[in-house]
Formats: C-alpha cells, structure tokens, sequence
C-alpha cells in the first residue's frame, strides 16, 4: 500500500479537528478489519491516516432500564458479543455477534467501523436497525443524532460528512414482551450472507397472540439494509399465523432489491429473502412468547 | 516518514522505527525476522498471519504496526518456553494435527487465545473458534482432535 | 507379519519444527544480497505486445532492473511440450502471461515499478471454449505447434489447438454397442478449481556471474524443475541446483515450472539473489488449475448387468500453455473406462489449447473429473436397469488377475472389498425418503475409483551410517506434508532394528540428494520407499559383513535388532552398532564407514503404452483403487446440500502409518467436498472472476460430515512390505457420491459440477410443477 502521514489523536475533539483540518484528504482507522483491505489493494490512497484505535473514551456499553444501551463506537465486535449486559437484554445483537465474520476479526474490528465502511452485506447494520438504533456524529460544530435507517446513502456511502466522526450508537430500551433474531443465509462459515434479514417483534402486552408492531429489515439485498415496510405493515396489530407470515415473505421477497454476482442470481436472493423472513418472525414472535 | 514503535513481543522490549504504512505481519516477517507468522493471501482470509495482540488472536496482515504502540505481541515462537512446547504444541504434534504446517502457527495461536476465553468448549464451540483459519492439508479433523484434547487435560 | 515399527502411528518427524513456527518455508529465506522481484502480467487474454514503455519504472529509486522478454536469452520451457517463454515478447497468450518484470530492493519498490509500466496491447480474437478450440478455423494459441519440441509419447496436431490425442482402443465397441440390450449416453463436466495450497508459490534464484544458478524452490520436484531450467537454458545439468525448503502445500500445483523460470530470469539479468513470492491472486490466476473436462460417455448393457462396451470422449482445456496436460489426457485417458471389466473400450482424450488460465495437475491428475462422469454414468445406467447400483458396480468390477483396459493383468486389486466395506460403513440402503421432523431429503450414494501412478519413474536413496548409530537418508522426494519424510524413517529403522528418532532425513537439494521424479501421481511411498528399502538393505549388507568378522559367524547368521548386531541363534551374543568400527576410529584391521546406496526404477516392457491403441502390460505399475459412500441431506427450501456422513474405503496395500494415512484421508475428503459443492474458478472472456479467498469459497472447520476412514490391505508384490499409493485417488469419489446421493434424495440429477444450491433449488421447483 501506499505510504500517508500518521496520527494517532489521544481524544475526540483532536480527531475532529485532524478530521476538519484534512477534510476529504483524510481517512478514520478503527479496527481497520475492512480499510486496511482497500489500502492493500489500493482503492484508496489518503494522504491522512487518522488512528482512533486507542482512544479509550469511545470504547464503552452503558445500559440503563428507562434509556437503553449506549454503545461507544470502538467497542469491538468480540466485546458486543461476550457483554453479559447485551447477551442478557439485547441477546439477537449479542447472537449476531457470534456468526460476524471470524474470532479474529471481532477481536479487533469495532461496530463504528462497520458502519461507517457501509458494506451493502454487513451482519451489525440491519440487525441495530431492527433494534431502531440511532448513532451520534460528533464534530468541531457539534454533535447531531441520526437514525441508523438513514444513515446510509448507498455502497460504501453513508451521510457522515468530512468533518464528522461516529461517536456512539444508541439502542431504545425494548418493552418485555418483545423477541428478535437476525439470519442470513451464507455459502460457508465467516461469510456476511447473500441474504440477511433482522426482525424484531413487539407482542400486545394484554393479548401475546397479537403483534402489536414488527421492524423486519432486509440485508444484503439492496445498496443498504432495507425496512421490509409493506411486511411490517401487514403484521402491525394483527394475529401472526402461518398464513399472514408466508404473505409477509412474499412481500419482502417482491420489496427488496438484490443484485445478482457470481454466487447468486437475483432471484436466489429474492428467495432466500423469503425463507429468512419466514424462520425470522416465527423466532422473533416465539422469543416474544418466551420473554 | 519513519516513526517510532514501541511493544513487547514474545516477552522482549523492542523499539522499531518504521514507516507507517507497515503492517504487523511485516514488521514480524521481515523487520524482526519473526517469520513463523505466515503470508497466505494478504487479505485476512486465510488466518496464517494470525499472532496474539494482549492475549487476542489477530490477523496481522490487516493490522496497520503502529496501532500496536505498547501492546503485547505473542508469535508462534514466543508460545513454547525454550524446549517445552505449549500443551496446544504437544497436542497438535501427538494428533497428526500437522501436515504441511504453513497454517499451524495461526492455528495453534487462535486456538490458544480462543480456549483463554472459552476454557470449557463444545466441539462445535471450537470448530467455530476456528473457523477463520484456512487449512488445505488435514480436513481440520485431528486439529479440532487435539484441540479437545488439550481441553480435556486442562480439566 | 509383525513389524517393530512398519504399521505404527509414528508421529511425523516435522511436526515438532512446524508446531514451533521453526520449519523455514522458502518465502522465509533470507539469502545475503538478496533483491526482490514482481511480474507484471497481461491486460488481456490474447494480444501482440506492440511496445512496453519501462522508462519512468526505471526511474524509481530502488529499481535494480526492469526486464522483458527482450532482454532475455531466447528460451521456451515446458517439460512436455516446451511451448512458454519465460516472458512473453511477441503475444500473450492468457491473462497470467508474465509480460515484464522488476528486480527492486524491496517489495514495495518493485511493485511501484511495476505500476509504471506503461504497455501497448493489440487485442487478438480469443477462443475460451474447448470445443470451440477444436473446429476447423478456429483462432490458434500456438500458431507454430508443430515446430516445438515435446516428448515422444504424446502427440500434436498441427494447424490446431490440439496437443495431446491418447487413444485407447480393445476390442470392438461398434460391435460391443450392436449386441447389448440397451445403449445409455450421458454429458457431464466439471469445473475449473484451485488447489490453494496455504503456502503460495515462492522461489529464491540466484545466477551468478558464471551462470551457476541456485534455485530455492517451493516446488514438488527438485530433479524437474531443474531439468526444465536447464535444458530452456541450454545449460548442463550440474550448473543447475534446485534446494527445496519446508513447503506449505502442493497437491499438484507445485509441480512444473510455475515461477521458477521468471524469477531465473530476474536474476539472470542483475546477477544476485532474487526473492519471488507470487500474491494470492496470482496464484489463482497465473499458476495452474484442474482441467475443465467435457466427458461423453457411451456405455452398451445387458440386462442382466454386465457392461459389454464403454466409449468415452473426454475434452480437456489445458488453457494458453500445455504444463502437464496432455499426459493428464493420457493417464486419464486410459483409466476412462473405469475400474470394471469392459470387453470393448474406446476412448479419445484430447487436451486443447485455450485463451483461459493454465490447467495442470491437481490431486487425481484428471480422475476425480473422469470419475464423477463415470460414477454418475453408472447410476444412470443402473435406474435404467432396474439394478441396484452397489450390485451393478459390483457385478463389473476388475479383480485380481482381470485384464484393465490397457491389456495390462491386474495385480493388488482391492476395489470389490472397499465397495462392500464403504457401503456396509455407510449402511447401504438407498434412502429416497423426506425426513418428516426436519422436512429435509435424505438420500445416499457411492462411487468408486481407479487410478494409475505415473509409469516408468525412478527414485534413488543413499544412506549415511554415523559411528554413533545415527542414520542420515539422503533423498530427493519431497515431503509436502503427507509424511514422506516420517515413512521412509520408518522404513529405515524397521530394516536397520533402530528407533525413528536415530533417523534424519536430508532436505531435497540436486547438488547432494540423488534423482528422484518428485511427488506426484502418489508414488512416494512405492518408488521412494523402496529405494529406500534397498539402501537400507544394502548398508544392513555392510554391517553384518563387518560384524561377522567381529562376532567370527557368517553373515547371514546375523541380523539387526534393538540397535544391536545379534547372532540369531543366540541374540545375548552381538554388539552395539555404535560401538562398531564404522568412521573415525579403527581399533584392529576390521571397519570401515558404511554407505547405503538404492535405486528403484519401473522402466520395463510394456511401460510406455501404444501410441494408437493405449495398450501397455506395463502401463502403471500399480493400480490404486477405492470406495466412498455419501449420505446427504438436502433443504427444499434452500437447495442446501448437507453431507452428513462420508465412509471412505481404499486400498493402500500396506498401510505403513495409520496416523498419517488417516490424515490424507480426512484432508482429501475435504478438498473433494469442497470441489463438489462449494468451489469454482469463474471465467469470463479469460479473466477469473474470483482470484481470492473473498469469492472463491474454501471449507473451513465449520459444518463437515462424520468421516469414517476404512483401510483396506491388498499386498502389491513390488511395494515396500506390500504398500502402494493413496494420496490422490481420496479426492476422486466424493463428487459422484454426492451427485448420486443428492439423486437418491431429490430425484434430481446434476451433470455439471459443481453442485450448488442454485441448481438444485430451480430442479425442486420445476419438479414440483
């Protein structure tokens, strides 16, 4: 790879002033998991290298009953998994976790990094979206919060701007009677899928046969995670039986946008999305059930 | 520019003045000729280049050196005292665990730092652990034997 | 018969350096002086090379040298057919074709360099299809074929893209087609894969100023590669030296010239040590990939099960150079008929020139393609029957004494005792049944193999006694991980009545090992082996000699046991090896150093088979035959294909170590599933799709059946305490076990590898309608 100039600010406000000084000539280095990939096969070429790995203010999960979880955006990716705070709250991020990529990978990568690389495949992107996450990006002007399902813009493109750095991610609390899950169907083992799908259910606190609203959020099959929205719709307020699941499916297989490759034909895709939706929210409404 | 690197590695304090662009899996191969750490594909795939960062298995190939300032770093070579093999070492060699063994120093370290963490493992438990480690040679039967194995002494 | 160490699970004697991160691999060498090179290759699959403009590449501070083909001396290399420059000058022929090079002070410098190459290509009309490839008018790879040299035993035909023809002819299968009830034909092919050997290609050469030239090489045959550098240099052999280091893989990709010949060159031009190490990528692209096969299979059949005629025709794409093609279509060619008595066979294998990446050999050099055409064709034919396909392959199958379809009597034929204990592993009972809990199809399936070892080759062994009863082997075979090295120290310490840990074997290196082919085509054990066998023969001659004069007993009195010379009769009599006179000091007028010397060649009548009908008596000098059963499980939903459970029985005519035998076993296995159903290079108009670890999907650890290995011990009368090859023949089963397993299970029937979810997926779904 090519060479660049090296910093390695010791806080936010540093970084956001590196980042403000070499607007568009900069780049962010977390875990690097994906950005060291690009420099290696030089796809990009920054003449700044910005390291925000060892800035330890970034690297936090706060949970609180009323707020939710607060997520600094260094967390790796194996620290997500192993928290016994999400394994016990948030289990489908913390089960996602698990199948994300390698061991190795999870031990370095961090869930800002993931982000911001935007891939259109990514396991954290539709599962934190299904959980209606938010993110904070931080700059000399400021801080503003966005909804992780407008955040990203297209392949490898999300709204951050030049000067912006993603801060925290912030999940809701969710309501007890509530269940999630995310799965994909991948070739092998460590593979982001070729579909993917992430629902989160909320049952009717009086009636647990009524699912007072469903996010069902669709993965690989668009430039970025896409909300399966007439699915969601048909499911909102109504008994979930086979019947209405099979149509919901059939929805989300006819909404999303896959693009074919050399794994898989579009079609594949659109039906895979199907079965995924199909075995997502039967999980998601039997955790509901459970919880 | 060359900048100032300071870490461990396998218990020795070093100071390394590179270029920033180097990688982990350089600076181990050609700069400290730790060359145990292997180049499979340079694109974090494969898991050849996999050493321990504080105890964690990493792929060094993805790692830019200078994020390493102060850290630990354990090679394959640093895993045996002297002459005595690491139980993991042993294992492998007892099992028929190695057949070409250019993907045996990943495999035993990411094995090593996954069993740190999961002391207690399922098979399928380890089979995951080490899921991105490529190995072409054994069909990862006797790796995962004499990694259970190891776990089984440890008891 | 009970051996001491033959038979024991020995653990191999390079484990140690490797679990210790010790073991250097060629890519580790650091030689004094040393530069580093990078090739630049072609932009297109077939173009002339108009101008290549190295001014500002030279520029770079750093560059030693920037080197093309006109630079260089002109030399084509190939050791089947010398049809490739080094680097190309006039056009490239495929997209790995080395068009430039750069010798640099660092890696990083030489591909700047590279980057700054400026090249000016005309494009050419391209042909990526082999049939294609074979029609009159087709574009020409090689328009001066006829005029390279080969050798003797294949043949070219000139004007086309044809370079290898074998023909197999016996008996009349016109006649054979006439006379039987019943006349199936069947289409398969297989796909183009890697071998992705972990460890990629790496070469250290250094030519000095005298055109000495030293080649550290992660190669599986140190005696080829330097013959193929030699005679493309027009230099003696002894000028060439070629070391093999540890190497990290092979499996055939690492056998012929693949960087060896570019990074010579390199070194030619500045005269120092040039270190290549070929990216990931190139190693997908630019060094070799299994054959993709077009198999026609033709087989005439009674009614009661006996296969009257077989006709096959088998089109093989060796891609843009011949690397070891047209002896693929030879020796697969004459193993097409399969491992059964057939009275009337005709087999036409033609490998053909292409504009696609470069085919060489890949574990199985050809059978587990050949193999999945005729295991399916076996299945096919059996519904057709009504017949069980265990019965039908067992009422065919070639046995001791059968006559195979070279004319050749059969010897150490275990393939009806593998199928029967493949099956009973796999409890043989066609499942055809949805699993009503899971919802998923069951089903189960078997195939079977033959495969020949190339025939003639020779190994040579010498063995060093040390005064302290340490024993050095010094041989050329190459341990690429299978445990060569560990057999042939058994071998030695059971001839010699030492332990293996007095035993060290000498690294592959032409200036001090003497010849030996390599490893390929399985043949280590056999023809190392026994080489090895004799020199330890010849060195236990020795020692009982001067030990007869010590103990005053004839020779043949005494015999090597516990590190001692005993006398039979009486074993408290005898001495120590160690304290016999044998280097260094001699007390009295007895004693002398001990050398082991052995050769084993299989170079007899009948070895080279007939031009124009493939029969030979001696046309492999031993068979090796096998059995797998598959049990699948497919997801309607999905498509997925599950393999639950393999069970693998081969014969290995002696096993020498079950530990490391049952290594080869699983890996193979493995690497067999992979290319079933997982694994594809994907062309386009030349260009690979895939060339990494991203797209190209291997198996990891994750989701592998049950592998039950079953050894199965049918003595061949020449191999070292009966043993013969295995390695390869492990990988040939498991496509057409699967294919017939997922058959059994769905209905469905692929007939082009690989088998992926798609395919079977769309195949439910129509049959639903």
């Amino acid at each position: 790879m090519r060479t660049f100039k090296y910093f390695s600010p010791k806080d936010v406000k540093s970084v956001c002033t590196l980042l403000s000084e070499h607007q568009g000539e900069a780049k962010i280095i977390a875990g690097g998991q994906s950005l060291v990939i690009l420099l290696r096969q030089k796809l990009i070429h920054p003449t700044y290298l910005i390291d925000i790995k060892a800035i330890e203010e970034l690297n936090y999960i706060q949970y609180d009953e009323k707020e939710g979880l607060r997520i600094g955006a260094l967390t790796t990716h194996r620290t997500l998994e192993t928290s016994p705070i999400v394994m016990r709250e948030f289990f489908m991020l913390s089960e996602m976790e698990t199948r994300l990529a390698s061991f190795q990978v999870r031990n370095w990568g961090t869930l800002g990094g993931n982000l911001c690389h935007a891939d259109f495949a990514s396991d954290l992107s539709p599962t934190l979206i299904a959980l209606d996450a938010e993110v904070k990006l931080t700059s000399l002007r400021g801080e503003r919060k966005v909804k992780l399902s407008a955040f990203f813009k297209d392949h490898y493109e999300t709204i951050l701007r030049a000067d912006e750095l993603l801060t925290e991610i912030v999940i809701p609390a969710i309501p007890k009677n509530s269940g999630g899950v995310y799965r994909k169907a991948n070739l092998i083992e460590t593979d982001q899928g070729i579909a993917g799908v992430a629902t989160f259910a909320v049952l009717d606190s009086d009636n647990k046969e009524i699912c007072e609203y469903i996010r069902i959020v669709l993965g690989a099959v668009g430039a970025f995670p896409l909300k399966s929205k007439r699915a969601e719709e048909l499911i909102r307020g109504q008994k979930v039986d086979d019947a209405i699941i099979e149509e919901a499916a059939q929805m989300s297989s006819e909404d999303c946008r896959p693009i074919a490759d050399i794994h898989a034909s579009e079609e594949y895709k659109r039906e895979m999305i199907k079965v995924l939706v199909r075995k997502t929210v039967k999980k998601a409404i039997s955790r509901g059930k459970a919880a | 520019m060359k900048m100032k690197l300071k870490l461990k590695v396998n218990g020795a304090e070093l100071e390394a003045f590179i270029e920033p662009h180097t990688t982990l899996q350089d600076l181990l191969r050609e700069d400290l000729d730790f060359t145990g750490t292997k180049e499979g594909c340079s694109s974090g795939m494969c898991g050849a280049c996999t050493v321990l960062v504080d105890g964690k298995a990493v792929k060094s190939c993805l790692i830019i050196a200078l994020q390493c300032q102060g850290k630990e770093i354990t090679t394959i070579e640093g895993l045996a005292r002297g002459e005595q093999l690491h139980p993991l070492q042993t294992s492998f060699i007892e099992h028929g665990a190695i057949q070409c063994g250019f993907c045996t120093p990943g495999m035993v370290l990411t094995a090593k730092s996954w069993l740190d963490e999961n002391p207690n493992p399922s098979e399928e438990d380890v089979r995951l652990g080490i899921s991105g480690n490529l190995c072409r040679c054994t069909g990862y039967v006797k790796i995962v034997d004499a990694i259970m194995a190891t776990v089984a002494k440890n008891k | 018969m009970e051996y001491s160490v033959i038979g024991k699970p020995v653990k191999n004697v390079d484990a140690w350096k490797k679990a210790m991160g010790i073991a250097k691999f060629t890519g580790d060498l650091k030689i004094q002086g040393m530069l580093y090179g990078k090739i630049l290759r072609s932009a297109y699959p077939h173009a002339r090379i108009l101008k290549i403009d190295t001014i500002k590449a030279k520029k770079v501070l750093g560059v030693k040298a920037v080197v093309t083909g006109k630079d260089l001396p002109k030399s084509l290399f190939g050791t089947v057919i010398k049809d490739r420059p080094a680097f190309v000058t006039e056009k490239a022929r495929f997209m790995g074709d080395e068009v430039a090079g750069v010798v640099a002070v660092d890696k990083e410098t030489a591909e700047e360099a590279i980057d700054l190459i400026d090249v000016e290509y005309e494009e050419l009309p391209a042909v990526f299809d082999p049939l294609e490839a074979m029609k009159k008018g087709a574009v020409l790879v090689h328009e001066k074929l006829h005029e390279y040299a080969h050798v003797p035993i294949i043949t070219v035909k000139k004007g086309t893209n044809i370079c290898g023809h074998t023909k197999l002819r016996k008996g009349d299968v016109e006649k054979g087609f006439k006379e039987a009830d019943l006349v199936v034909e069947d289409t398969f092919t297989a796909q183009p894969i890697q071998h992705c050997q972990m460890e990629p290609h790496s070469v250290i050469a250094h030519v000095d100023g005298l055109r000495n030239i030293t080649i550290w090489a992660s190669t599986q045959s140190a005696y080829v590669t330097r013959e193929a550098i030699a005679t493309g240099l027009g230099l003696p052999a002894n000028k060439v030296r070629v070391i093999v280091p540890y190497i990290g893989g092979g499996f055939g990709g690492k056998y012929f010239l693949k960087a060896e010949a570019q990074c010579v060159m390199l070194s030619y031009v500045v005269r120092k040590p040039v270190k290549l190490v070929l990216t990931r990528e190139e190693v997908f692209t630019a060094t070799s990939v299994r054959q993709p096969l077009i198999a026609e299979m033709k087989t005439g059949v009674n009614r009661d099960g006996r296969i009257v005629a077989r006709q096959c025709r088998l089109i093989w794409d060796t891609g843009a150079y011949a690397d070891i093609g047209p002896n693929i279509s030879r020796n697969a060619g004459i193993s097409a008929a399969g491992p059964y008595e057939i009275p009337n066979v005709c087999v036409d294998s033609y490998t053909v020139y292409t504009n696609n990446p470069v085919s060489g050999s890949f574990r199985g050099l050809g059978m587990p393609q050949v193999t999945f055409a005729i295991e399916s064709h076996m299945d096919m034919i059996a519904e057709k029957i009504e017949m069980d396909p265990l019965e039908f392959r067992l009422k065919n199958v070639e046995k001791e004494g059968s006559i195979g379809a070279t004319g050749q009597v059969l010897h150490s034929v275990g393939l009806k005792e593998c199928l029967q204990k493949a099956a009973a592993g796999g409890k043989w009972i066609p499942k055809k049944k949805a699993n009503k809990k899971t919802g998923k199809l069951t089903g189960i399936g078997i195939a079977c193999v033959h495969k020949t070892t190339a025939t003639p080759t020779s190994s040579c062994a010498f063995l060093k006694l040390n005064n302290d009863a340490t024993v050095e082997i010094i041989t050329s075979g190459v341990d690429l991980g299978q445990g060569s090295n560990t057999v042939v120290t058994q071998i030695v310490a059971e001839e010699l009545g030492i332990s293996p840990e007095q035993v060290v074997v000498s690294p592959p290196d032409t200036l001090m090992s003497p010849f030996d082919l390599g490893t390929i085509s399985s043949r280590l054990t056999f023809h190392m082996g026994n080489a090895v066998k004799r020199a330890a023969e010849d060195a236990r001659q020795e020692i009982l000699n001067i030990a007869s004069d010590m103990l005053d007993t004839n020779p043949d009195e005494l015999e090597l046991r516990d590190g001692r010379v005993i006398v039979k009769r009486n074993p408290k009599k005898g001495i120590f090896l160690k304290e016999m006179p044998l280097g260094g000091r001699y007390v009295t007028g007895i004693g002398h150093p001990v050398l082991g010397k052995g050769t084993f060649c299989t170079a007899r009548e009948g070895a080279v088979i007939d031009l124009e009908t493939g029969q030979g008596a001696n046309a492999s000098v031993f068979w090796m035959y096998g059995a797998q059963a598959a049990e699948v499980e497919v997801d309607p939903e999905t498509g997925e294909v599950k393999v639950k459970k393999i069970v693998a029985a081969h014969d290995a005519g002696k096993v020498i170590n079950p530990l490391l035998l049952e290594g080869q076993f699983e890996g193979s296995l493995v690497m067999g599933l992979g290319g079933t159903l997982l694994e594809e290079l994907v062309w386009e108009n030349g260009r690979t799709l895939n060339p990494s670890f991203v797209d190209y999907k291997l198996p990891n650890a994750v989701g592998l059946p049950e592998m039950v290995s079953i050894f199965v011990e049918e003595p061949h009368r020449e191999g070292p305490y009966g043993a013969k090859g295995i390695g390869e023949p492990l990988t040939a089963c498991i496509p057409a076990a699967i294919a017939n397993a997922v058959y059994d299970a769905t209905g469905i029937r692929i007939e082009n590898l690989p088998i992926t979810r798609e395919k079977i997926l769309w195949a439910l779904k129509e049959k639903e309608k």
